[in-house]
């Protein structure tokens, strides 16, 4: 008849506890030396690093469990009961991470051709800040005029071909938007600076009746009706005053990428 | 006065709730597992920065992470007391490592903070997403580990913890290491090697 | 001790509702289980009613596409999580302790706590019906449909909380019966001695407890991508909706096989009482049991065959799900051999598990047809898959509840289910079945999508779908004799502990047991130890009797009933709660869940009583 054992079957003593506790901080350590830029190994190794960190990960996981958590010295189906979950998540993340990588499909390039190239920024951090506008600067007050603006969509994508378009105050602006997707209908909406989103998503409430515009939305300066796959149009609008805007397509979920900077000086 | 434990039948001679807890360890192996195949998954596919080189700081969640490890060494020591009948012991180890866990968590939370004011948010970018996600529950589950652990302080400090009860500070010890040999995972991926991702990876093969 | 337990003092009695809130006993938490099962199995009833009202005419405008939508999601994700799970578990529950000679699970007040956030969790998901706001995107709600502002309303909330919190009570019960398995058997029954469905619920309560966690996650990323502004399954900020399909379905598989697992279990306990024989290849029952549960996790991917993920991934799930028919097979020849040259008797019992083989080899047939991943490119998605799901999850899952229902009934009541009505539920069941589903084989491939809410005469699947329809009203009638039948057992007479002479330890005690289960607990030499203990008497000329009641039942401890599970199963609804309506209700929810704990914790586990 089995009962209950007493739990000291054998302890490791506090002299060995703390021990396994200075292992795990030198252990930390070397990690720790080994990506440290100042040190500098991390450049002498390249891309080896990571299975010499997976390894000396894998050393500080298995003594935590083995000693701290006992698994060492109580009965083995413990061991086994932990194991069993722990290779099951291995594998299936494994087996995800294969999937993924492994797919040719369309959505893993996707975030690289339309991600912002990663810049050194110690260096230039000074450079990357926005620019100030011209100050006072040019005032050559141009006469006003009808100006004409293209502007068309990156194939299927969910993207403008252009990121800026630039008008002077007062101007007749007629944006053509060509619209060369054989599945996506867009618009073109123009903003004041910094509410796209929140346009976008009063226009989705709006609904397609709309064009996906709320009416009578003070935020919106102009914006063209739904523009179906192959089709073009236009919207037509006089030019505010001096300033930066936005360009948006309000078409729920495109609002995210499809958008730009509207000038006007 | 400590309710003893008298010794249940049990088919293999073990504790049935020393079994939960591993069973329990086991499944939260899938849980993290999960959360940990949606940032492997997620590396180098964010839009927009802040990227990981942006933001991760290595030198001080190596601290964090010391800080974490003296917290298991404290656990161990708690359970030790416990076996030993050291009131004292016990009430000051398991203070230590909620006061170790706390700092952690302070770490945490000043960590979350900067890398909110640099940019890094829940709806930023994936990196944003998965980060907090991730980091954040295993948060959490350090966050219950030092209620635990103060719930449990407070019962020493009455006198009701001691070798009759050692199963109950060796269930906490087990979720507490759990939940440190979790951040160890987190610690290599997420910084690492993954600290230093910077902008989309290209994927192999080009 | 009031002051310790709680400003109530700790219930004492099994009387009345109050004593139904807070029991611990094993066998009332089955039955809680049971009677919850079958009304939302009325509900899930009802909801696919309405579906084939729709459906049975072309161009019928019964209802709208968007309630249409709703009631298919509400009718799967009730029958899944709220009819089958619940059912399982409620013979775990009964079955388990009894088969293995103990008195009660591992730990009866989380036994308890299983059940009420479980019922929680499933008013949580019902109550979209009350606000309005019901979930619409099917059954394993495909992001990124389910993100916002595709699903705007608060249907989808309401599906993935409700999901979170019955996930976590399947998680703690099964916790329990894991280790009530491994370590509450009787003296002498080692591993090899379990009645196969003690095998089947241990493999089962595995897979819940490691295959929870996994969309435990992707509902969290879910619920914050609608809610916190993250962009998981959000393609244009690089978020893949195929993850959310990856992480639903890698819980998604092993799902189904928690699903079928305990109705093979069943079968396997009344195919060798009514063949007279022993079950055949026992040590085949259970080894192929063990690898579908570990086979179970290499093959999620054949649900996303038509996804895109490539020949060689859809290769490589193909064999491996065609693998995994192996050891189904195995058991279905294992049973035929238990059958083979028996001495059948066809009691309603009987007949369902038999109807359980037949239609649940059809199902595998369509399975292993959707197996092969370029044959299922014709098939995702029409209602050849709905005709394989109901022939598995109807002629097979449910089928075995009902074998099993008819089967221990007399344990549980101490009456017998009426033979003649059980024979009339069979074949209505049996007949409506197969005319409401099979039709759905040719109507797939002929090329009738799922989730449409109607259709055009041109197609010519009208007449096909009102067979269908017509089927739907058998089945109706099937469950209103079901209904019929455990109404008027109120009335019928008492049978003895053994009506059916079977092999189980739970046989061995009386009907309905006392709360202590077992006056002795039994000494196994082997597998069916009821049936040696029977032989043995029979050989010595002394057959055993009814057995006979404990002169003091109180002599054994049992666990005191307790107010702290169904306590701390409200404060975990409430977190829940609060997610969908304010957040301070969810920290009200978490406060009330720790004062739980710390009241529960601080309860002895059987309440010392004054004979100490």
């Amino acid at each position: 008849m089995a009962h209950e054992t007493q739990q000291d079957i054998h302890h490791p003593s506090t002299k060995q506890y703390v021990l396994i506790a200075i292992i795990l901080f030198a252990i930390t350590i070397v990690e720790f030396l080994l990506i440290w830029d100042r040190v500098g190994i991390q450049d002498d190794l390249g891309s080896a690093k990571i299975p010499l960190l997976v390894g000396l990960s894998v050393v500080k996981f298995y003594i935590v469990i083995m000693f701290y958590m006992h698994l060492r010295f109580d009965d083995k189906i413990f061991t086994r009961i932990f194991i069993a979950g722990l290779a099951l998540a291995f594998l299936v993340g494994v087996a995800l991470l294969g999937l993924f990588t492994g797919l040719n499909g369309d959505q893993r390039s996707y975030a690289l051709d339309r991600a912002i190239p990663y810049v050194e920024h110690a260096e230039t951090e000074k450079a990357e800040e926005t620019t100030t506008p011209a100050a006072g600067g040019t005032t050559e007050t141009a006469a006003p005029g009808p100006i004409t603006l293209t502007i068309s969509a990156v194939g299927d994508s969910l993207a403008f071909d252009t990121s800026d378009i630039t008008a002077s105050p007062g101007d007749e602006v007629t944006i053509t938007f060509i619209n060369p997707s054989t599945a996506n209908t867009h618009n073109i909406v123009i903003v004041e600076d910094g509410t796209k989103d929140a346009v976008a998503t009063d226009g989705t409430v709006a609904g397609q009746d709309n064009n996906w515009v709320k009416p009578g939305d003070s935020r919106v300066i102009a914006n063209s009706v739904l523009i179906g796959p192959g089709d073009s149009g236009e919207v037509t609008f006089t030019a505010p005053a001096s300033g930066t805007y936005q360009f948006v397509c309000t078409f729920p979920g495109h609002n995210f990428t499809m958008f730009g900077d509207f000038v006007v000086n | 006065m400590a309710h003893a434990v008298e010794p249940e039948y049990t088919t293999t001679g073990l504790s049935h709730r020393k079994m939960l807890m591993w069973v329990f360890l086991g499944s939260d192996c899938l849980f993290f597992g999960a959360l940990i195949a949606t940032y492997m998954v997620y590396r180098g596919q964010s839009l927009v920065g802040p990227y990981p080189i942006d933001i991760i700081s290595v030198p001080v969640t190596t601290i964090s992470t010391f800080v974490l490890l003296m917290s298991s060494f404290a656990m161990v020591q708690a359970l030790a007391a416990t076996n030993a009948d050291n009131k004292r012991g016990i009430v000051g180890w398991l203070l230590a490592t909620a006061f170790l866990g706390a700092i952690f968590i302070g770490f945490q939370v000043f960590e979350f903070n900067s890398f909110k004011n640099e940019g890094l948010t829940l709806g930023g970018n994936l990196f944003g997403a998965s980060f907090f996600t991730l980091t954040g529950f295993h948060g959490a589950h350090v966050t219950l580990g030092i209620i635990w652990l103060l719930a449990m302080a407070i019962m020493a400090a009455k006198g009701r913890v001691g070798p009759k009860t050692a199963l109950d500070v060796e269930l906490l010890g087990l979720y507490w290491h759990f939940v440190d040999i979790v951040w160890i995972v987190i610690f290599t991926l997420l910084y690492l090697i993954g600290g230093f991702d910077a902008g989309p990876l290209v994927p192999p093969g080009g | 001790m009031a002051a310790i337990t709680g400003v109530l003092a700790r219930p004492t009695s099994y009387a009345g509702i109050w004593g139904w809130m807070t029991t611990v006993d094993h066998k009332r938490i089955a039955v809680l289980y049971g009677v919850t099962a079958v009304i939302f199995l009325l509900i899930g009833g009802v909801e696919a009613g309405f579906l084939r009202m729709q459906l049975a005419s072309a161009d019928n405008d019964f209802m709208g596409p968007a309630r249409f939508n709703q009631l298919f999601t509400m009718h799967a994700t009730t029958m899944i999580f709220m009819v089958i799970m619940p059912l399982s578990v409620s013979f775990f529950n009964f079955v388990v302790p009894l088969a293995i000679g103990a008195r009660d699970v591992a730990f009866p007040r989380l036994n308890a706590l299983s059940y009420w956030i479980f019922l929680f969790g499933a008013l949580i998901m019902h109550m979209s019906f009350l606000v309005g706001q019901v979930p619409d995107a099917g059954w394993f709600s495909y992001a990124n449909l389910t993100e916002k502002p595709f699903s705007i309303d608060r249907g989808l909330d309401y599906w993935a909380i409700g999901l979170l919190v019955m996930g976590a009570a399947s998680v703690a019960g099964a916790l329990n019966f894991v280790v009530t398995i491994i370590n509450m058997r009787a003296p002498g029954m080692s591993m090899m001695r379990m009645p196969v469905f003690v095998w089947m619920t241990l493999i089962t309560s595995i897979l819940l407890v490691l295959a929870f966690p996994v969309i435990t996650v992707g509902l969290i990323e879910l619920t914050m991508d609608r809610n916190f502004g993250t962009h998981f399954f959000i393609p244009a900020e690089g978020g893949d909706p195929i993850l959310w399909q990856h992480l639903f379905w890698v819980f998604g598989h092993p799902e189904v096989y928690i699903l079928i697992l305990p109705a093979m279990g069943i079968v396997s306990e009344i195919f060798p009482v009514f063949s007279g024989k022993p079950l055949f290849g026992y040590p085949f029952i259970v080894f192929s049991g063990i690898v579908i549960g570990i086979m179970g996790w290499a093959v999620w991917s054949h649900h996303m065959f038509t996804v895109g993920l490539g020949p060689v991934a859809n290769s490589v799930f193909t064999i491996t799900t065609m693998l995994i028919a192996v050891p189904t097979g195995v058991k279905i020849f294992n049973w035929i051999g238990t059958l083979w040259r028996g001495a059948i008797e066809f009691t309603t019992a009987m007949m369902f598990a038999l109807g359980f083989i037949a239609l649940f080899i059809i199902g595998g047939l369509s399975g292993i047809s959707h197996a092969i991943s370029p044959s299922d490119f014709q098939q995702q998605d029409t209602y050849y898959i709905v005709a394989h799901i109901h022939y598995v999850l109807f002629g097979g899952s449910i089928f075995g509840a009902f074998a099993g229902l008819y089967y221990w009934y007399p344990k549980l009541t101490g009456k017998m289910l009426d033979e003649t009505l059980g024979k009339l539920n069979f074949w209505l069941m049996f007949i409506g079945m197969n005319l409401t589903f099979f039709p759905m084989h040719f109507l797939g491939l002929n090329g009738m999508p799922r989730r449409i809410y109607t259709y055009t005469a041109e197609f010519g699947w009208e007449n096909l779908n009102r067979l269908a329809s017509l089927g739907y009203i058998v089945l109706f009638f099937a469950f209103l004799v079901f209904i019929y039948n455990l109404w008027q057992t109120r009335n019928s007479r008492r049978v003895s502990h053994d009506p059916w002479d079977a092999l189980g330890l739970e046989w061995s005690i009386a009907s309905p047991p006392p709360a202590y289960n077992f006056a002795e607990i039994p000494q196994v030499e082997g597998l069916d130890q009821y049936w040696i203990m029977k032989e043995r008497a029979r050989a010595a000329g002394t057959p055993l009797t009814e057995p006979e009641a404990l002169v003091d039942p109180s002599s054994i401890h049992m666990p005191s009933p307790s107010y702290w599970p169904i306590f701390t199963a409200v404060g975990v609804a409430l977190i829940g709660g609060g997610l969908l309506s304010h957040y301070a209700i969810s920290f009200l929810g978490g406060a009330i869940a720790m004062i739980g704990v710390i009241g529960w914790g601080n309860e002895p586990a059987a309440a010392p009583s004054e004979h100490h």
